[in-house]
């Protein structure tokens, strides 16, 4: 596994809250059946309750939560803006429709960048995110704590109001840096241990491309520095003119932007 | 974002030693049973849903899933540009109104317009027939009409509400004539569905007497 290797994409995530999204618990399962015959193949639907109904599709990646509050389309690792933008438009709209939602608010799109490190260089991720200079501590601030700067999180939090597609918004961005260890979870599916023949169609062929992709060996760093920008308007907008596309597009740009930006200041810094 | 919370931990360089006061996630009630706790102005917008594990198997070889884009995508994006440069053809109305009527200078962006349209025919956005239905609604009123506000609102009115849509379905044709309805349009224009030349039957009450007097003559 490479150390220090560049700022990646690891996680994107795009979220939308409902206005009285009540009728999930009506719906759920009807909402359920119309994702499966909609969306790629490969979804399986996850332990479904009525706090939260969930899809995944493993071969792109892609969870979907949602309940009567939001919809959250996630995806990790392997990143494909297309793949996400495509199956995230396609369950809003059929979610919007099946639950006759009016009105959305807070649509917010997630992009996690992050460089990795060994599993013994906690400390040099640190300082590397030290030295980024992203947040310089106050020199008082560090005289009063003793010692020197080992490890600097922070949060900044921008806003504007700005017309978007003909709308007045308040656009919220939101930056976090930190250092996090991290670990994968064992890969288990209940239906891995069902016979094939009790599973419908569908949910047979997921399994039988999951049995495939369980043997392959995953790729993980340890350590990393994350960057988590999010991007976000606290404004509330009529479901069925609610331009996602052109939000996670612009989001995801942004982002790159961003991430773009970031790789120049190390450049200058070094 | 469930998942990565199982995922990743902060190394706690920067984290506090202890813990007197958990991060709580967005949306869950603000105090428990007397229990202090806090809540960051600063936190993401972003909702998390929780739900059970939802394990991230075979990630290292997703790539095989994602060699292809989707073939939604690019279709959209044609789909998109198409409607954008409708809207921007309309709004070049502006100085081409005498009255409510477009004039005829406004010709060349009437051609322009249904032009695009006949190329949105062709695009292949959308399950099925739906958008070509849409589209053929849409050229029932514009096609050999002299144009006034009426048609460029319900033409403004329709686009806008068709760029946004991923996914086209039967509700996308109904909402095309609920705007037509509107604007006071003729949903029937061009059709037989509503015919202009009506014939009218009486019955009659015939007398039996009458009948058989005429039937001996």
């Amino acid at each position: 596994m490479p150390s220090h290797s560049p700022f990646r994409v690891h996680h994107l995530q795009a979220s939308v809250h409902f206005i009285q999204g009540y009728r999930y618990l009506d719906r759920c399962g009807e909402a359920l059946i119309k994702l499966e015959n909609i969306l790629e193949k490969g979804w399986l639907p996850s332990e479904t309750t009525p706090k939260a109904g969930s899809l995944k599709n493993d071969q792109l990646g892609l969870t979907a939560s949602f309940n009567s509050e939001a919809l959250t389309v996630s995806q990790i690792e392997f990143i494909s803006f297309e793949h996400f933008f495509d199956q995230a438009c396609k369950i809003f709209e059929t979610l919007v429709r099946t639950f006759e939602i009016k009105e959305i608010n807070l649509p917010s799109i997630k992009v996690v960048f992050q460089k990795g490190f060994k599993d013994d260089e906690v400390e040099e991720a640190s300082q590397h995110l030290i030295k980024m200079r992203l947040c310089t501590p106050n020199g008082g601030l560090v005289a009063l704590l003793g010692g020197k700067p080992e490890a600097l999180e922070f949060v900044l939090v921008t806003a504007e109001d700005l017309e978007w597609n003909q709308e007045r918004v308040h656009q919220r961005r939101r930056m976090q840096s930190q250092v996090i260890r991290q670990e994968r979870q064992p890969p288990f599916d209940e239906r891995l241990l069902r016979r094939a023949r009790q599973l419908g169609k569908q949910q047979r062929a997921a399994i039988a491309a999951l049995m495939q992709l369980r043997r392959q060996v995953p790729e993980i760093f340890p350590v990393a520095v994350q960057l988590d920008l999010e991007h976000s308007f606290e404004t509330e907008f009529g479901a069925e003119a609610f331009d996602l596309p052109a939000f996670l597009e612009q989001g995801w740009t942004w982002a790159e932007s961003v991430s773009s930006g970031l790789t120049r200041l190390e450049g200058e810094k070094k | 974002m469930a998942e990565q919370r199982f995922l990743t931990n902060s190394v706690s360089w920067a984290g506090p030693a202890t813990r007197e006061a958990e991060p709580i996630a967005k949306g869950e009630p603000a105090a428990r049973g007397g229990q202090k706790i806090e809540r960051s102005i600063s936190e993401p917008s972003s909702l998390k849903i929780a739900t059970s594990s939802v394990a991230g198997e075979g990630q290292a070889s997703r790539r095989r899933g994602l060699e292809k884009p989707p073939k939604d995508i690019a279709v959209y994006r044609t789909f998109r540009r198409l409607c954008d440069r409708i809207l921007d053809e309309l709004g070049k109305f502006g100085p081409f109104f005498a009255g409510d009527q477009v004039s005829d200078e406004g010709v060349e962006v009437v051609a322009e317009i249904e032009a695009l349209l006949e190329e949105l025919y062709t695009c292949p956005h959308g399950q099925g027939e739906f958008l070509k239905r849409v589209v053929v609604a849409v050229q029932s009123q514009v096609n050999n009409a002299d144009w006034d506000r009426r048609h460029v609102t319900f033409l403004r009115e329709i686009i806008r509400f068709l760029r946004v849509r991923y996914l086209l379905d039967e509700g996308t044709v109904d909402a095309c004539y609920d705007l037509m309805k509107e604007q006071g349009l003729d949903r029937f224009r061009g059709t037989i569905g509503e015919p202009r030349a009506v014939k009218r039957y009486r019955l009659e009450e015939v007398d039996e007497n009458d009948k058989s007097r005429e039937t001996n003559d």
